[in-house]
């Protein structure tokens, strides 16, 4: 049985297993907790968190363009909050628009492991997706697409085109989207 | 004259080395080049080939993307980008840098734009950078002489040489934070350290912006 379309995104906290060494459990379960709060605060209607990974989370959205303004939504709250504490959440994401079989109400499948890879490359306070996911959302204000081009991950035998979803404040556009002029994809 | 094609090098192991030379045409050795829809051109290695060179024009847009091995990019480059897993980058001159890798060594000479870098636990060295955005888990960060630059690090030292043309944004866990400014100028700095010792030589005012954050890192701001 073939399951439905979606948008599969994987969260993970930069650095986690250092700040727990470091810091201790207690800070470390902090800020899994504040993640958690922020993530499932921001989830909009037809997505869900699918399970959660260690310092990360699986998430599911049936339309591509929330996930991705979801994602940005959550970096940005991030860096607002950041300003205030002394322990930065650092969180980096990865994003993939796949057809993964559905498990109970875990999903898996290639394109759930692909997603996976895909927030190994990114840094604290980005949002990578496949090249498939920008062509399922197109043109979006206030969304840009940065081509970082095609890329090794372990355990996929091709290599991958990667973007970088870059937002923009509201009003302006963002680099990398079309209609700013500077879109290379 | 033509822009030069963007070239797309991908290659599981081995040596890269891209070499922006005046007057080249696009020619490659040890690869071969596939036309792709876009207008780019794909470079594949050779089977029997340990190493990819590639000849190109000045300002040509370079993506590599390999798991292991070296990359070397020579000569005066457009947008450069590379993504591995580990190895040696250097990149020594570039419009525009976008380096991603979790171990290993990455080197950029001279970045005439933004050059953006996330590791895990590289060594990385930026020569020259109007704007540097930085982001590593454990391995040292030594930042030249950046304009714009933003650090982010859990435990690795992060060092800057700001040439006072920019803001000066490093967040960090615990690693120690040293940044040096052209003398006689007179930034306004915010430094926070919880536990950390906290240290300025320099006279404040508001040529320029610098903010470090710190969990227990030392943070250090002292004149060239």
């Amino acid at each position: 049985m073939t399951d439905d379309y979606g948008a599969i995104v994987f969260t993970d906290i930069v650095g986690f297993t250092s700040l727990t060494d470091v810091h201790g459990d207690d800070v470390a379960l902090a800020l899994l907790e504040r993640q958690e709060k922020m993530v499932r605060a921001a989830l909009p209607p037809n997505s869900r968190v699918v399970k959660e990974l260690g310092d990360g989370l699986l998430l599911w959205f049936g339309d591509p363009s929330d996930a991705i303004d979801t994602c940005l939504q959550l970096q940005r709250e991030c860096d607002d909050v950041n300003e205030t504490v002394d322990l930065p959440l650092w969180v980096r994401i990865g994003v993939h628009w796949g057809c993964p079989r559905l498990r109970g109400d875990d999903i898996v499948g290639r394109d759930v492991n692909l997603a996976a890879r895909i927030v190994d490359l990114a840094g604290p306070g980005e949002v990578l997706c496949s090249e498939v996911t920008a062509n399922a959302i197109g043109d979006r204000p206030g969304v840009g697409f940065e081509p970082l081009g095609p890329v090794f991950v372990r355990g996929i035998t091709d290599p991958v085109p990667i973007v970088r979803v870059v937002g923009a404040p509201a009003g302006e556009r963002a680099p990398g989207d079309p209609a700013r002029g500077t879109s290379s994809r | 004259m033509p822009e030069a094609a963007a070239i797309h090098v991908t290659t599981r192991s081995g040596t890269v080395r891209v070499a922006a030379v005046e007057g080249a045409e696009l020619a490659v050795i040890g690869g071969t080049m596939q036309p792709r829809d876009d207008g780019g051109i794909d470079i594949h290695r050779d089977p029997a080939a340990n190493t990819i060179e590639v000849r190109c024009a000045p300002g040509t847009d370079v993506t590599v993307g390999t798991s292991s091995g070296k990359v070397e990019c020579s000569g005066p480059l457009g947008p450069v980008r590379v993504a591995t897993a580990s190895g040696k980058i250097r990149i020594a001159e570039a419009a525009r840098v976008d380096v991603r890798t979790t171990s290993g060594t990455i080197e950029i000479g001279t970045c005439a734009g933004e050059c953006r870098i996330m590791a895990k636990s590289a060594a990385v060295t930026v020569e020259r950078a109007a704007q540097a955005t930085v982001a590593s888990v454990s391995g040292v960060v030594r930042l030249q002489h950046v304009g714009d630059a933003e650090v982010k690090s859990i435990s690795g030292k992060v060092s800057i040489g700001s040439t006072g043309a920019g803001r000066v944004a490093v967040r960090s866990v615990s690693g120690k934070v040293e940044i040096r400014v052209p003398a006689a100028t007179r930034p306004a700095t915010t430094l926070h350290s919880t536990s950390g010792k906290v240290r300025s030589d320099v006279a404040p005012g508001t040529d320029f912006e610098i903010a470090v954050g710190s969990v227990s890192g030392t943070i250090q701001v002292s004149s060239a």
